[in-house]
This record gives C-alpha cells, sequence and structure tokens, in this order.
C-alpha cells in the first residue's frame, strides 16, 4: 500500500500486471467513472483537487498500458527494478526519421515468420491520436500490395500507427477480447462468420485498409484453420 | 469464570483480533457475522436476518443475534412476535447464561435472541457488560452467529464489528449513506489500530489525524501508515498487516440501475486509494416492491418471495461472503 505518487501504472490502475486489454479498458472507465467528479463514491471523502490528481495518474497509466508496445518497454523497467521516479515521464523513442515506409516486398518476407522473430521499428507514440490523419499520412507512404492480412499482419500495422486497441474497440464498439482474438489469429475463440466479417470490415476501415481486401485475406486464414 | 481477568486482556489483545474468533474460552468453532454502521434504515436488519435464513438452509446452525441496542426488531423481519425474554434480560442479569435468552425462530438450524427493549438502561452498556456478552458468545453451540449491530459508531458498535470473521456494511446509492459508510469505516478503521499499539506517541498521533485538518498535514490512512512507518519501523509494517487483514465487505442496496451497481466498485477503488483497504463488494440488492411487502406482512422475503430478483441477489451474496469472493461482473442480473 503506497501514497498514489509512488504506485505505479498497474497499482494505479487497480490492475495485475497480467491484465488482458479487457480490464485494462475497463479499470480506465472504471477510475474515469469514479473520480471524473460527481460520483457518488468520492462524496465526502476526496476533495476535486484530489481526484484531479487521481485522474491525472490514471490518465497517464492508462495511455502507456493500454497500447502494447508501450505496456512492454513498461514491462520491461519494472521488470528492471526502475523506481516509480525513474519510471515517469515515461518516453519511448521517437522511431527513426528515416524509418522505411512498409512496402510490399518486406511484408511479404516477414509475413510467414512466427511472432517473434518479426521485426518492426518502434511506433510513434501519439498521446493523442487524431484518427483520420494519422492513418491519412501513414497511408500515402505505405503500400500493401501483395500483402496478405492476417493477424499478426494487422496487429504490426495497427502499432505502427500509433493506434491502441483500446482506442480502436472504444470507436467501433467491437469487444476488445475480439479484437485481441483477431489479432492473436486465436479462430477459435472468434464470432460466427457473419459477425466477424462485419467486425473486420470495420476494423480494417479503422486502419484505413482495404476493407474488402482484408476480409478476403482474413477469412481465407481463418477457413484454413 | 477464573479466566475472566484473563480474558478480558485477551479479548483486546491482537491475537484475537487476528484469528477474529474471539474465542473466550467457549467452544464456539464457527463464524461471526456483523452487520452494522452507516446510516439507519439502510436495510441492515432486513439483509440480516435474510443472510440468517439462506445460511440455515445449507444445514448449518445459525444463531441471530439483535445487538441493536435501543433499534431492535430481528424478531419482526423474521415474522416472530415480540419475545418473552431478550438480550436485556441477559444484560441485567436477570439470566445467568446466553442460552437462555434464545429463542427458537419456527424456522429449522435458525435461532435467534432478540434485543433489548429498553433504550435508556441497554443501549449504554458499560465495557463489564460488553465484556460478559462477547464472553459469553464464545459458548454458543452454533455454526455461525449473526449480529446485528444497527447504525451508529459506538464503541461498542465498532468493537463488535472488530471481533466479526466478516464485518458487512450495507449502503445505499445516496451521499447521505455513503458518506456515513465512510465515517464508519473511518472509525472502524482506526480504533482497530489504535488496538494494536501501546505506544503512546503513536496512539496520539492517530488521534490526531482522525481531524483532517491535522497539522501533520496527514490526509488519508495510507499516508498516516507510511508516516507512522517513518517513525517506528516495527509498528508501521504491523499496521501494514493489519491492513491487509482488514477486510470489510460491502453490500449495496436499493439498488434501482446499472450505475447504482457500479457505485459499489467504485467505493471498492475509493477505499482502496483512500484506507488502503481492500472491501470486499459482495453484492447488491436491488430496489423491489416485494421487499416491502413482505417488510409489511412481517415475513422474511426470502421465505415470502423465494424467486424474485432481490431473493436472488442475497442468495449470491450469501455464497460470496462464504467463499470469501467479490461480486463478478459477468453475474450481475
Ligand atoms: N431492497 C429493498 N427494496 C425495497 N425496500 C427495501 C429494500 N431494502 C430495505 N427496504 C426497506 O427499508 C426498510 C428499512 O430496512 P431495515 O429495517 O432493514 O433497515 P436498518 O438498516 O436495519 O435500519 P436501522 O439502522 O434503523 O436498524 C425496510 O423495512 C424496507 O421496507
Ligand atoms: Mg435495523
Amino acid at each position: 500500500m503506497k501514497r498514489i505518487e509512488e504506485q505505479n501504472y498497474y497499482e494505479i490502475l487497480e490492475i495485475k500486471q497480467a491484465a488482458s486489454y479487457k480490464e485494462i479498458e475497463d479499470a480506465y472507465k472504471r477510475a474515469k467513472e469514479t473520480y471524473s467528479g460527481g460520483s457518488l463514491a468520492t462524496y465526502s471523502l476526496f476533495t476535486a483537487e484530489e481526484c484531479k490528481e487521481i485522474l491525472d495518474a490514471v490518465e497517464d497509466a492508462y495511455r502507456v498500458l493500454s497500447f502494447s508496445k508501450t505496456r512492454e518497454e513498461y514491462n520491461r523497467r519494472l521488470a528492471a527494478g526502475l523506481s516509480v521516479e525513474d519510471l515517469k515521464p515515461f518516453h519511448i523513442e521517437e522511431p527513426a526519421k528515416t524509418m522505411q515506409p512498409i512496402v510490399a516486398e518486406s511484408w511479404k518476407e516477414i509475413a510467414p515468420a512466427s511472432k517473434e522473430t518479426l521485426q518492426c521499428a518502434p511506433a510513434t507514440i501519439k498521446t493523442d491520436v487524431e484518427i483520420p490523419k494519422a492513418v491519412q499520412t501513414v497511408k500515402e507512404a505505405e503500400s500493401f500490395e501483395g500483402v496478405e492480412f492476417r493477424g499478426s499482419i494487422l496487429k504490426i500495422i495497427r502499432e505502427r500507427r500509433g493506434l491502441s486497441l483500446n482506442l480502436i474497440a472504444e470507436k467501433t464498439k467491437i469487444n476488445i477480447n475480439y479484437l485481441e482474438n483477431i489479432e492473436a489469429e486465436k479462430y477459435h475463440q472468434l464470432p460466427a462468420g457473419l459477425f466477424l466479417k462485419s467486425y473486420l470490415s470495420q476494423y480494417a476501415r479503422f486502419l484505413g485498409l482495404d476493407s474488402k481486401k482484408v476480409v478476403e485475406d482474413y477469412m481465407r486464414f481463418y477457413e484454413k484453420a | 469464570m477464573a479466566k475472566i481477568s484473563g480474558l478480558e486482556v485477551n479479548w483486546m489483545s491482537s491475537e484475537v483480533l487476528n484469528n477474529n474468533n474471539g474465542n473466550g474460552n467457549g467452544s464456539f468453532k464457527g463464524q461471526i457475522w456483523a452487520v452494522g454502521g452507516g446510516k439507519g434504515g439502510t436495510g441492515k436488519s432486513l439483509i440480516i436476518s435474510n443472510l440468517g435464513i439462506c445460511l440455515s438452509r445449507t444445514g448449518r446452525d445459525v444463531l441471530l443475534v439483535d445487538a441493536d441496542l435501543g433499534g431492535a426488531n430481528l424478531h419482526s423481519c423474521l415474522g416472530n412476535s415480540f419475545p418473552s425474554v431478550t438480550l436485556s434480560d441477559f444484560i441485567r442479569k436477570k439470566v445467568s447464561s446466553i442460552k437462555d435468552v434464545t429463542i427458537d425462530t419456527g424456522i429449522p438450524h435458525l435461532s435467534l435472541i432478540s434485543g433489548a427493549e429498553d433504550y435508556l438502561e441497554v443501549a449504554n452498556t458499560n465495557y463489564a457488560q460488553k465484556m460478559r456478552l462477547l464472553r459469553q458468545i464464545t459458548f454458543v453451540d452454533s455454526d455461525y452467529i449473526l449480529l446485528d449491530l444497527g447504525a451508529g459508531t459506538t464503541f461498542n458498535t465498532l468493537d463488535f464489528f472488530l471481533i466479526a470473521d466478516s464485518g458487512i456494511i450495507v449502503v445505499t446509492p445516496e451521499p447521505t449513506s455513503i458518506e456515513n459508510a465512510y465515517r464508519f469505516i473511518k472509525s472502524v478503521f482506526y480504533r482497530r489500530l489504535k488496538k494494536i499499539v501501546r505506544h503512546q506517541g503513536v496512539r496520539e498521533i492517530i488521534v490526531e489525524v482522525m481531524d483532517r485538518k491535522n497539522e501533520l498535514g496527514i490526509k488519508t490512512p495510507v499516508e498516516l501508515i507510511n508516516y507512522i512507518g517513518l517513525i517506528n519501523n516495527d509498528i508501521g509494517q504491523r499496521f501494514k498487516e493489519e491492513v491487509l487483514k482488514f477486510r470489510p465487505k460491502l453490500i449495496m442496496n436499493n439498488v434501482r440501475s446499472r450505475a447504482d451497481i457500479n457505485v459499489g466498485f467504485s467505493i471498492k477503488s475509493t477505499c482502496l486509494k483512500y484506507f488502503g483497504i481492500n472491501i470486499a463488494y459482495v453484492g447488491y440488492i436491488e430496489y423491489d416492491e416485494s421487499v416491502w411487502q413482505a417488510v409489511r406482512r412481517r415475513k422474511p422475503f426470502l421465505l415470502e418471495y423465494p424467486n424474485t430478483r432481490p431473493a436472488k441477489c442475497l442468495e449470491r451474496i450469501t455464497k460470496n461472503i462464504i467463499m470469501n469472493k467479490d461480486i463478478e461482473e459477468e453475474f450481475i442480473l
């Protein structure tokens, strides 16, 4: 039990380090509900300023933990025994300016490989994701000709665009567990075909991809499995 | 009874608090559940009596004790008429054993000690009387003792709450109820801490910090415990252990919406952030006409309307308390 300034992001969100993205999302929503003011639960216990302080900490925690790249980095730092003070403010290195645009050739090379060997330049972490703009600019730089859109590829594309699963879940209203399973290619844990197609199509559009092609490709893998 | 004086010390010592049962030298090996504190009329008596019925159905022997000194009405909750013997007879020493005031409720495995009827005489039960009651409880031959402590934050209420294995707080989704519940948790919390230290300086700090505008600038119990740890590492450590062990249970009553149910989860969060304690949110009970209709007929709603949603809610709460679990969101009705 520590004061909030001394808690790590997991403690602030009151979740385990192994929490799923769904749990992170739920914890975040709950905290917003609790500390955004006017909640019965804080009445007479916390002042408005104290709520604000907690809420700021919650926002910081969510920003880092809701996105796998930053979360993994954070976990590494935690495991390395860095003190909470040193853990924040949290920076992830900006991607190299000379980062190669994703082109079809490189995608073909990595597509069949196992997840561990996937190489991918560090993603730009945008704290305030302006979706349309972000998608627009990256889209122009990329060509997906010849790419087969399977889950692992979709995940990489999403992460390169600095979009968290939570954000997509929130905007598309697709259950975050499904999104996670789509990317993880857990085919047996996905909804029935018709729903899956509709989810895939929304998800693809959100990433600025050709939704028809994504659905076609994905369903091919799905049916093979 | 030779050990009485030794026992008195024992009751207040941490060992007793730790194993929570408060076994005097009787043979009681069961569990004590207590509901108390908070605002009047939030449904405490209603809930504890129906919890008792739910438990008794499992074949375990349950003793309900109406310890709401001055506001006793458990007998009405169970549909019994005013009993001929009550706790006042015991407190006034008209009878020597608590067994002499235990009555049959007509419900299998469920017996009752009815509350005292005379407020002035009994509500101000003194320390010796309280100890006598606590000791006698350990001679009860039952699997469960369920205590209705009523509202308020008198030392009597706090101490009974503290000896319980499960201390239950009933809250309704209204600011007044929640404010009172926090005040109660605060009082119980500080009393518990104060009981485990003899260190005068630390005790004084606790008293000072109970006033939010204290000069030390300590705002929350979490900060207090950190502060104490700096002064005296041993005591700080003991406090931290106590805090981990202290897990009151929360029931939201009179809920009318999903948002009302969620207030319970929010309270869990605020208590963790403020007190550092992990409250168990064991469940909620919907506001329902059937509940007060049963009350009006002086019948427990669990028996009168066993298939209603409040009845199902209550069964789930009983299960969660027995299994020491929190409510799971997926199972919200
Ligand atoms: N879930 C519910 N739905 C409808 N009515 C309810 C519900 N819970 C409680 N009530 C009503 O609230 C009344 C008060 O309940 P109860 O006597 O159990 O409160 P209490 O907390 O024991 O009060 P006190 O602090 O005065 O002892 C009940 O008689 C009943 O009419
Ligand atoms: Mg009552």
